[in-house]
């Protein structure tokens, strides 16, 4: 089981390009390193979910 | 430490008018002017109030007025938990000079419960960033061994009350916060079902994990404070209107009839160490002593409870902080801006993927509960040493306490015992949905059926801090 995946730096830049952020060197090289746990995490994130299979958030309008 | 009192021995003393509420202050207080710059379980202490409010508290017992189990109990909030007037930071230079207008439900209810306000607990910043030194103020330390740490993020708040500055406290938990402290420091803590106690006027950490609770010395102490922090809140989105448990009546000593699962994968799963797994089968043993029986159930793996509840805490996280993030980074410390630019980095398709899966386990959690009364396991390993932990433990560190987050359920920590070291072990014991009495009632069982109540920390040597 892969707890990291490599990720490019070029691609961590769009992303943070994207997010409004101005990291500093020694920041966008924590970023890089934050990037590769969270895609091997996301990438496990079950998915082929049915159509009925709601998330958790549904909205309930009588709780407004 | 012969005038540390529990909260239930207090309110049989004030009701036998034998102790009072204005002397039981000032000793805390006492107690947090001597100890409490070594063990920085405080960052605000408020004396003034505190007398006020045990003034009002005696001269209420003397008027033949009983507000209930928290009237003249001395307790501290985690300094996320808003207090009108009183400054409230979450341990960030953010929050530096905040003082709110108002009180958080959870503060309001105690203190028409005529409790005492001591101050404010120190925390991770914003109950997610931590241990650190770059923050508002230094981390806490654990009163087992200052050279060791309390976990976290309810640090201060399970500090407090193992070194006796306070019987009472508040922490949240999101992933663990309330439970992994109350490890740490040897004592009760609960993470009451999701919806129980009332978020309103709490900092946020994540809207859909967040949970505030009790942390005492005993499983008894918990239920007192829970008789008057629990129940519906409109303020709260998310609080629940299911009618109040009456948890101190659950008390009855026993587990007798009730039958308790243990996911035994789990333990494997969280790489739990042989000395963590002696004291949990020893555990186990007490617990058929008093009258449980046990059973091993099998829950989804502890990796996908954590993919789901990580997904979605961090997508909430940055949604909090996102604006500040932007404009002034510079007033976040290291560890908290690094979990928040994480969320800067997850997709929408993630985050809802993360809520179908988080729907499904929390479904499969439930399937299990309907088999069982309670599921225990250990609550962690031991408290290391306190020192900065690599931003990257965020993503590896394996945990037993996130899946009742994820599910909701009910959640408790006591003290199993103490380690070769001296630091304690700890049992986790989850319940149904809404049956928070049911924890409660194994917690007090387990408690009265072996020794570890009766010690308490020693508070000797004050190391040098690992970061300058």
């Amino acid at each position: 089981m892969n707890d990291r995946l490599d990720v490019s730096r070029t691609e961590v830049a769009v992303l943070v390009k994207a997010a409004g952020l101005e990291p500093s060197q020694s920041q966008f090289d924590e970023i890089v390193e934050a990037y590769g746990y969270l895609r091997a995490m996301t990438a496990r994130l079950q998915s082929g979910f049915g159509y009925g299979s709601e998330p958790a958030h549904v909205f309930v309008p009588e709780r407004t | 430490m012969s005038d540390v009192h529990t909260i239930a021995e207090l309110h049989r003393l004030y009701r036998s008018k034998s102790a009072s509420p204005v002397e039981v202050t000032k000793a805390c207080l006492e107690r947090i002017a001597s100890q409490d710059r070594e063990l920085r379980a405080f960052v605000l202490v408020t004396p003034e109030r505190a007398l006020d409010d045990a003034r009002q508290a005696e001269a209420d017992f003397v008027a033949g007025i009983d507000r209930g189990p928290m009237q003249g109990i001395p307790y501290c909030l985690k300094d996320i938990v808003e207090t009108a007037g009183i400054r409230t930071t979450g341990q960030s230079r953010l929050l530096a000079k905040h003082v709110p207008a108002s009180d958080a439900t959870v503060a309001a209810r105690l203190k028409a419960g005529g409790g005492i306000l001591l101050g404010k607990n120190t925390t991770w910043e914003f109950a997610h960033g931590g241990p650190s030194w770059d923050v508002f103020a230094p981390p806490a330390r654990n009163p087992w061994n200052l050279a060791h740490h309390p976990a976290g993020s309810s640090s201060g708040s399970a500090a407090a009350v193992a070194a006796g500055l306070a019987p009472a406290t508040i922490g949240t938990d999101t992933g663990g916060s309330i439970r992994l402290p109350a490890a740490a420091c040897g004592i009760a803590g609960l993470k009451p079902t999701y919806g129980r106690v009332s978020r309103k006027g709490v900092l946020p950490n994540c809207f859909s994990h967040d949970h505030a609770g009790p942390l005492a010395w005993t499983s008894q102490d918990c239920a007192m404070i829970m008789a008057v922090i629990a129940g519906h809140d409109p303020g709260d989105p998310g609080s629940s209107p299911a009618p109040v448990q009456d948890y101190q009546a659950a008390l009855d000593g026993t587990c007798l009839g009730l039958t308790i699962g243990v996911p035994w994968s789990w333990l494997d799963q969280a790489g739990t160490t042989a000395p963590t797994r002696r004291a949990f089968e020893v555990a186990l043993d007490v617990l058929r002593g008093i009258g449980a029986t046990i059973v091993p159930v099998t829950l989804p793996t502890l990796e996908a409870y954590s993919d789901s509840k990580k997904t979605i805490a961090m997508s909430e996280l940055f949604s909090i902080h996102e604006r500040d993030l932007r404009t002034r980074p510079e007033l976040f410390g290291a560890s908290l801006r690094y979990r928040i630019q994480c969320g800067a980095l997850i997709r929408a398709e993630d985050y809802v993927q993360a809520m179908r899966m988080r729907a499904e386990l929390a479904a499969a959690t439930q399937r299990v509960f309907a088999t069982v009364d309670a599921i225990v396991t250990p609550t962690g390993e031991p408290a290391g040493k306190l020192e900065p932990q690599p931003h990257s433990w965020l993503f590896t560190q394996k945990s037993m306490t996130t899946p009742f987050n994820s599910a909701g359920n009910p959640a408790h920590s006591i003290c199993m015992g103490f380690a070769g070291n001296g630091m304690p072990f700890a049992l986790q014991i989850a319940a149904r949905l809404f049956d928070d009495a049911t924890a409660l009632r194994i917690g007090d069982a387990y408690e009265k059926a072996t020794p570890w109540r009766a010690k308490r920390p020693a508070l000797e040597g004050v190391p040098a801090d690992p970061v300058g």
